[in-house]
């Protein structure tokens, strides 16, 4: 074509063609994610007219290019000119929900169904329909793939008249020749079904799902369980037991671990849906099934769902039922099961109740506390509220102390940093004599750890036990420690001291500021080591939005005028920036 | 089939391979010549370089393309001709690159080890195939793209893309890679360990089989080969430098599978100094019906059915004039040599190389044992016929594929390759 000259009516197009011709990906990514502009400066009728049809014919490119393309398309129905018009927007959309490479087609599935909340009821019938037709009876199974996910938003919005082609055309896509199309169907299948009415569920889609569950491939057959729930959301308590127990039941027996991995995972969703009549009656013997299955993922999942599922029995089974295999679990072979357990058994207490839990439940969580492995420990303590609350903190905290030093103490650093992370909580559980017994040294040797992590956070524990405790009890029981800490030899705890001050600042009053960090802040301005005294100007900026400006004026002004001359150049800087905050 | 005994099968085959054997296999075409437009055409024997050698050849799934992996690096894939006879260059690339590994101040061949294609048809212009070095598994995408400017003819550009890198999986060399019938995952084997993929995701991997032991001086078995069964998603198998082969089942349990069935014919094929060395099996290949199993070692070709471990259904011998020329084997290490195998479409025959550029048609399930020289045919004409050769161990054919619909076997020696083809149709039993 002729050269296009700005003010041309077709300028912007002719860019975007050049643009999109470009050897670097970055170029035409860039070119693409500026579409809004260009169909903004076309104008709407333009845009219909000439820039669709043009992206049209773009859909050759890398993968990145055609997903950019996709998500921006999801947005343009104003630039196309309204609802009347989005369904123009179908047609390139289409062609990307139907490439080689799975994300380009998730991306355009996303912005059809995007596009689609903007077509009216009267139009959507015609632009939705032949387009799900089309993409469910594609030659590959690409477009066959993307159509599963279209169904649920399609077809409550269409007319009675065509709802029975569709629900075959997805029971054709159940029986699909490829494992990808009947996994995505699979997958699918929960958010289709509950748009269809009762009579159909029972009629044609339970069947389906039924071949669906007893499918080839293991990763079909994973899918049933959260199919099942769905359905059964919409059937009475009959049809459930009738229809639905025996896909749970074959479920809980199959042959892979996956398959069973998936009931345990979604246990306590199939009890709520199936009702406790039934939980009570039929589903408590599976769970204890998986509880003691014999691949270690099956029963971490389930261990994860105890407390989930009891709260759907008596207390009595509990008892007799649960109880057995949760003993097992405390000291089953994989940590995995073990810790997995330890995140969820706390929950039991508030349901058993003060007494039953000192009987059966008290030496499963101390047996937990002192386990080899770091994690189930550190999940029993994470969980800890639930259990105070029931039987008090004291039968606990003898039993506490030793399991808290212990992982404080841990040879890996990240043990050590997770159980920093609950100690304002155990601290508030814990009381404040007992923490300044018993916890407060140990938040003191964490400044002066070997691992910067940790004495980060130790500092952030200082600021959130402030914030439990008060500023009084900060003022008379940490500040003084911290502050001896300035006059460590080694400057990395020096330091330390300075990130506490710029910490604690702001949960201190203004006079803990000004009359004993202040002053400490003026004497660190002249530490030998450069790296505490840039540090000093960096606390000293971070302070001086909350302190008054007479303040400001008076005490810190002086001490950066000093630094503004040293003979270290980062010092010099981050005096200037502290500086230019002083104004 | 899968209800029938192996006697009523050979009863059923009998008079297949009667049918078959009336018709001979024929040369139908070379490539690796040097007048070939391909970059690695040219003999390069004068300088001893062993680049241009193939080193692994793959059919896809409808064996329209033919996948040829090099000692370089190259892949060149040739596509079938609207003849249905001739393969013509399609397109080719380079796969992977060597590399030196700093941990270990090794170098990483570049050598394809294998390749195998996607088994779902995307698209009628793209198709997927993955290959493996040592140390890294890739997945390459390659697609046909029209371009047509207005006003000039159609022009077809065949883009190679790489689609994903798998790193970081094997502390070992790997030896095998296969999809699985699901469609989105894949295993890869080395030495001591197979890894599950998903297609999707780069940087994780799960284990599936571990045999490394506690005490690394306790090593005796190493895994040589592995594969997934061809429609059951939970079923691969692999074999060791021991002989056996194992079954795993993907149902059972999550971490280090044991193995569900153990292949081991505990009768020796031959007693001795060598024994340990030829029990090694090179390659096992699921039938493509799914019920039985084929495993090559240095001397034997051994047929299992899956459901009985104790006795192979059949031990195909046919390197019995290798017997008293071992010594001379070892000295040279030909017998180390990796040989593969490849079942006929309708699992009824078996398809191995051999030196002297001989290769071997066998009836998996019946007597016939034919062996074939791959020669061009104007070199077939220079020697007669039953003239008995003094045994040339450099002249080995390692790598063999039997194309999944045909009558065609794909072979491969050093820095050639040879494509021979039958004219009778393939009669399809299951």
């Amino acid at each position: 074509m002729a050269e296009a000259k700005p003010g041309d009516e077709n300028y912007p197009i002719t860019v975007l063609i050049e643009e999109l011709k470009n050897e670097d990906i970055q170029l035409r990514l860039n070119a693409i994610r500026r579409l809004g502009t260009i169909a903004k400066a076309l104008g709407v009728d333009k845009t219909r007219a000439d820039l669709i049809p043009f992206l049209n014919e773009c859909l050759d490119d890398e993968d990145e290019v055609l997903m950019a393309l996709a998500e921006e398309l999801g947005n343009f129905v104003e630039h196309v000119g309204g609802a009347p018009y989005a369904h123009v927007l179908l047609q390139p959309l289409e062609s990307l929900a139907a490439v080689e490479e799975t994300v380009v087609r998730d991306k355009a599935v996303e912005a059809i169904l995007k596009v689609a909340e903007h077509i009216p009821n009267e139009s959507f019938e015609v632009a939705f329909l032949p387009m799900l037709k089309r993409l469910s009876t594609g030659d590959w199974f690409t477009p066959r793939s993307s159509a599963c996910g279209l169904y649920a938003l399609v077809y409550p919005r269409i007319s009675d008249g065509a709802k029975p082609d569709l629900r075959q055309l997805y029971g054709k896509l159940c029986n699909d020749d490829t494992p990808m199309v009947r996994r995505a169907a699979a997958s699918n299948f929960k958010k289709f079904v509950v748009t269809v009415d009762k009579a159909q569920i029972k009629s044609e889609m339970i069947p389906i799902f039924q071949t669906l569950a007893r499918d080839d491939q293991d990763s079909v057959r994973l899918l049933a369980v959260e199919n099942c729930i769905a359905i059964a959301s919409k059937l009475d308590r009959e049809d459930t037991v009738s229809l639905m127990l025996p896909v749970v039941h074959a479920c809980v027996n199959d042959k892979s671990w996956r398959v069973r991995y998936m009931v345990a995972d979604q246990f306590s969703n199939v009890c709520n849906v199936f009702g406790q009549d039934i939980a009570r009656s039929e589903l408590v013997g599976l769970f204890v099934k998986l509880l003691k299955d014999s691949e270690a993922e099956v029963r971490t999942a389930a261990a994860s769902k105890v407390t989930g599922v009891a709260l759907m029995l008596e207390v009595d089974t509990v008892i007799k039922q649960l109880l057995p295999c949760v003993h097992d679990l405390v000291t089953d072979d994989s940590q995995h099961a073990r810790a997995s357990l330890a995140s969820d058994i706390m929950g039991l207490a508030p349901l058993l109740g003060k007494d039953l839990t000192s009987t059966h439940l008290l030496e499963l969580f101390l047996q937990l506390l002192k386990d080899d492995f770091p994690e189930v420990r550190l999940n029993i303590i994470s969980k800890l509220d639930k259990v105070t609350k029931v039987i008090g903190i004291d039968t606990l905290a003898q039993h506490l102390m030793p399991a808290i030093v212990e992982l404080a103490e841990d040879r890996q650093w990240r043990v050590r940093l997770a159980i920093i992370d609950y100690i304002p909580l155990l601290a508030a559980e814990l009381g404040v004599e007992f923490f300044n017994d018993k916890l407060s040294n140990l938040c003191m040797t964490w400044l002066g750890d070997s691992v910067y992590s940790i004495r980060e956070a130790a500092t952030q524990n200082l600021k959130r036990l402030t914030e439990v405790f008060g500023v009084e009890w900060a003022q008379n029981n940490i500040i003084p420690k911290v502050l001896a800490l300035s006059s460590h030899n080694n400057y990395l705890y020096r330091m330390t001291v300075l990130f506490a001050i710029s910490v604690l600042s702001k949960v201190v009053g203004p006079d803990v500021v000004n009359d004993t960090m202040l002053p400490l802040l003026v004497k660190m301005a002249q530490d030998p080591v450069p790296n505490i005294r840039f540090n000093v100007c960096k606390t000293l900026q971070a302070m001086i939005p909350n302190l008054d400006s007479t303040v400001v004026q008076a005490r810190v002004k002086p001490v950066l005028s000093k630094l503004l001359e040293d003979k270290d150049q980062d010092v010099r800087y981050f005096g200037q920036q502290a500086w230019l905050m002083c104004n | 089939m899968a209800s029938e005994t192996v006697e009523q099968l050979e009863a059923k085959y009998r008079g297949w391979y009667e049918e078959a054997g009336k018709s001979n296999w024929e040369f139908s075409q070379m490539f690796g010549e040097e007048d070939s437009d391909s970059e690695l055409s040219g003999s390069d024997s004068e300088d001893g370089s062993t680049d241009n050698w193939i080193s692994s050849l793959s059919f896809d799934r409808t064996g329209r393309y033919l996948a040829v992996g090099y000692n370089c690096g190259q892949v060149v894939v040739l596509k079938q001709q609207p003849d249905e006879q001739t393969y013509q260059l399609y397109t080719e690339f380079k796969s992977h690159e060597s590399e030196f590994d700093f941990l270990t101040s090794m170098e990483i061949e570049e050598k394809i080890n294998q390749i195998k294609w996607f088994p779902f048809s995307q698209h009628s212009h793209s198709q997927m195939l993955m290959t493996t070095n040592d140390k890294t598994v890739k997945i390459f995408k390659m697609t046909e793209r029209v371009q047509s400017a207005p006003g000039e003819e159609r022009k077809t550009d065949i883009v190679v893309k790489p689609l994903r890198t798998f790193e970081g999986g094997h502390a070992y060399n790997i030896n095998s890679i296969a999809f699985n019938s699901d469609g989105e995952t894949f295993m890869s084997s080395d030495d001591l360990r197979i890894n599950l993929w998903h297609i999707g995701v780069r940087n994780e991997a799960f284990g599936m089989v571990d045999i490394k032991p506690e005490n690394m001086d306790e090593l005796s078995e190493v895994i040589t080969c592995s594969d997934f069964h061809p429609n059951q998603c939970n079923h691969f198998i692999y074999s060791s430098s021991k002989g056996i082969i194992r079954l795993g089942d993907l149902r059972h349990s999550a971490l280090c599978e044991k193995h569900a069935k153990a292949f081991e014919d505990t009768t020796p094929d031959i007693t001795g100094f060598f024994q340990e060395l030829v029990t090694t099996i090179s390659d096992v290949k699921f039938s493509p019906c799914g019920r039985f199993i084929a495993s090559r070692d240095y001397l034997t070709m051994k047929i299992w059915d899956v459901r009985n471990e104790k006795n192979p259904v059949r031990v195909i011998k046919f390197h019995e004039h290798l017997l008293s020329k071992l010594c001379d084997l070892y000295e040279n290490d030909a017998i180390f040599d990796k040989f593969e195998c490849s079942w006929s479409s309708n699992s009824t025959q078996l398809l191995t190389g051999s030196y002297n550029n001989t290769f071997f048609v066998c009836d998996a399930f019946g007597t016939g044992k034919q062996s074939l020289k791959a020669l061009k045919p104007a070199q077939a004409q220079r020697v007669g016929a039953g003239v008995s050769e003094p045994l040339d161990s450099t002249q080995k054919i390692l790598h063999a594929a039997w194309h999944p619909n045909a009558n065609l076997l794909a072979l491969g020696a050093k820095d050639f390759g040879y494509l021979y083809q039958k004219r009778l149709p393939v009669r399809k039993f299951h």
